[in-house]
């Protein structure tokens, strides 16, 4: 099955996690045997129904799960024919590009620093960062990706610029090879290094987010899926990918929807391993592909925490594995212990759980880094709100 | 090596003993077998004193059994004259087991290093006591512990720097003793009691602050200036370094922050 057929086929079920959007509240404007096609709005936000939520594939739900306090945990789309006709209806004249894209499913794109998840609705980014820098060794070439998008790529970042009264930026490796458009408010910023592929070392480079200050977040794959929308009025949900399930072969680049199912791509896992979502150790452990993801791979299964609380021994690989220069080990200590105000001082608004997951997978307490800095994080947001 | 840190994962404070008694092994069998039935006798008490400590505490809490105490008693063993008093090292060893590990926790939850305790109160309590230093033969079987411990993070190459830049800078300075001697004598010492992760600093600033007062300590305590070279000092200078580990970490993260702030407005 070629790249293209992946997606083409319409084989593959799909699902939209609460795990990308923390502390989501829905409406859904669908229900449980519906047909569904791409682009079609499954629910939006309880709490602000202007941000909507699209389906990334033709068929039928199959569940809507809420967690805790009706807290988003999934909304699963089983595959199906073509049958229900997908949205086709381009930007109004009078219409913002900020309502186009809240209306038509393109929001959720963005992700809002510090803190994370979609933006406010009415928000205005101090800053916007484009990240088109592969996201691990074995992710797809974004010079491969833009080869005959580079127009609809241009049209997507001119449509953002105008989501901020400061700057776009463009961050690219060093000699990747692609051209940056000429707009206004772009600047285009070169480097090299593992850790410049973390939108978390990108923002800290070029734009930090402070609470009175957010800088919003976009991958280069969600910019092109803007420019395709404002060209044909389509929703674009296909993004190219890298899945790995042999560490020794190089790994295929294949075009799957958005929040694919990961069994039926890699491999239902086994006892000994699980798929990962996201660039290993970063990314999370999910049935599904994540909404910010380019990556997934099968990993050996992680060591579930343990009951009693184990010690963080400090090995010099937890500092180096965090994308920003922060102390890590003093932060581990205060995330695990829960002291919000210790560990804001220690920089974790620079953080989101991506970033984190590392430090779970090196550490001997076993503590789940991410689910702690979300916690954490809720409550420095309560805290300034 | 990058497949072992993360067989480490969420295993707790077991994965730091079994490399360090992984790294103590080859200068402890050296030495048991230098000097002999005593020392091996030396090493079964020390053994059942701290064992029996893990083990009253860990039923006490209701917890797992951990060998936590094998480390220090390998060490104390290594660096002890084979003649200190059998109830000597069981009050030493007890107070070390109890006051550096045990109250905070256990291995991994405290600041001290067990072992650097012990030693500290040996040579506190018994005035003459005079350390004993590993033959060379048994100095140089530290060195594949050193690189294991490096390889795995569980010894800082920014500690290991400044311990010894600081050391061989004071050294220059003032020196009637022999370099590669001191260099020898330091070794098992850094490798065993200033290297532990746990009694160390865990900023990378800290780190290295603490390396070079540990070196400095080492000058103050009289290790570099006299004749011969002994390893009593350094056994200070590892404990009152590790005393002062966490203000190294405020020091560094102050600036940190200040340094964040004042570069990003």
């Amino acid at each position: 099955m070629t790249a293209t057929d992946i997606a083409a086929s319409n084989t593959i079920a799909a699902a939209l996690l609460g795990a990308d959007y923390p502390n989501l509240r829905i409406r859904p404007e669908v229900q449980e045997g519906d047909s569904v096609a791409p682009g079609q709005i499954l629910f939006r936000n309880a709490k602000h129904p202007e941000i909507a939520f699209a389906a990334p594939i033709y068929g039928r739900v199959t569940s809507i799960r809420l967690a805790a306090r009706r807290m988003l945990s999934a909304v699963t789309l089983a595959p199906g024919d073509a049958g229900a006709a997908a949205p086709d209806n381009r930007i109004g004249p009078d219409q913002s590009i900020r309502d186009y894209l809240l209306a038509r499913g393109m929001w959720p794109a963005f992700v809002s620093r510090p803190f994370g998840g979609p933006p406010h609705p009415d928000a205005k980014a101090a800053a916007i960062v484009v990240s088109a820098v592969p996201s691990s060794r074995v992710a797809p070439d974004p010079r491969d990706v833009l080869r005959g998008r580079g127009d609809t790529f241009d049209r997507g970042l001119d449509a953002i610029s105008e989501l901020t009264d400061g700057s776009v930026h463009l961050c690219l490796a060093d000699k990747s090879g692609i051209d940056a458009p000429a707009l206004p408010r772009l600047q285009v910023h070169r480097r090299s290094g593992h850790q410049w592929s973390s939108p978390a070392a990108q923002v800290v480079r070029i734009a930090p987010a402070s609470p009175g200050r957010a800088t919003w977040t976009i991958g280069y794959q969600d910019v092109i899926a803007i420019g395709h929308l404002l060209e044909t009025g389509r929703y674009d949900p296909v993004r190219r990918v890298a899945l790995w399930s042999d560490p020794t072969r190089p790994a295929p680049t294949l075009n799957v929807p958005l929040g694919a199912d990961l069994g039926q791509l890699l491999g239902q896992p086994g006892p000994e391993r699980e798929t990962w979502s996201g660039a290993a150790p970063s990314g999370r452990v999910s049935a599904f592909l994540g909404r910010h993801h380019l990556d997934a791979s099968l990993v050996a299964r992680i060591r579930s925490a343990p009951t009693k609380p184990q010690p963080i021994i400090p090995l010099a690989s937890l500092w180096r594995a965090l994308p920003i220069r922060l102390p890590a080990i003093p932060l581990m200590r205060s995330l695990a212990v829960g002291d919000a105000e210790t560990s804001a001082r220690l920089g974790c608004l620079h953080l989101l759980e991506d970033d984190i997951a590392p430090l779970t997978a090196i550490c001997t307490s076993g503590t789940d880094y991410a689910r702690r800095l979300r916690d954490v994080l809720e409550r420095l947001r309560s805290d300034l709100s | 090596m990058k497949a072992l840190t993360h067989a480490m994962q969420g295993r707790g404070a077991i994965s730091l003993i079994a490399l360090q008694i992984i790294a103590v092994a080859p200068p402890l069998a050296i030495v048991l077998v230098e000097r002999g039935q005593p020392a091996l006798v030396q090493f079964g008490a020390a053994l059942l004193i701290v064992l029996a400590w893990d083990y009253a505490f860990a039923k006490a809490r209701r917890q797992q059994f951990l060998p936590q105490g094998l480390t220090a008693a390998a060490i104390f063993v290594l660096l002890t004259p084979t003649d200190i008093p059998i109830w000597h090292m069981a009050v030493t060893l007890s107070l070390a087991t109890v006051i550096g590990e045990h109250v905070f926790g256990g291995r991994g939850f405290g600041f001290l290093s067990p072992a650097t305790v012990a030693l500290a109160l040996a040579l506190l309590s018994l005035p003459n006591l005079e350390l004993r230093e590993p033959s060379t033969l048994a100095t140089l079987a530290c060195l594949p512990g050193l690189a294991l411990l490096l390889l795995t993070g569980l010894c800082s190459l920014s500690v290991l720097v400044a311990f010894a830049t600081t050391l061989g800078a004071i050294h220059s300075l003032a020196t009637p003793t022999d370099l590669a001697q001191l260099a020898l004598v330091a070794l098992p010492a850094f490798v065993f009691l200033i290297a532990d992760p746990t009694a160390s600093a865990v900023t990378l600033g800290g780190r290295v602050l603490y390396g070079a007062v540990a070196g400095a300590l080492v000058w103050v305590f009289g290790g570099i200036a006299t004749e011969p070279v002994t390893i009593n000092p350094i056994i200070f200078a590892a404990l009152t370094a590790s005393l002062f580990a966490p203000l190294f970490d405020h020091v560094a993260i102050s600036l940190q922050i200040r340094a964040g702030r004042l570069r990003h407005g």
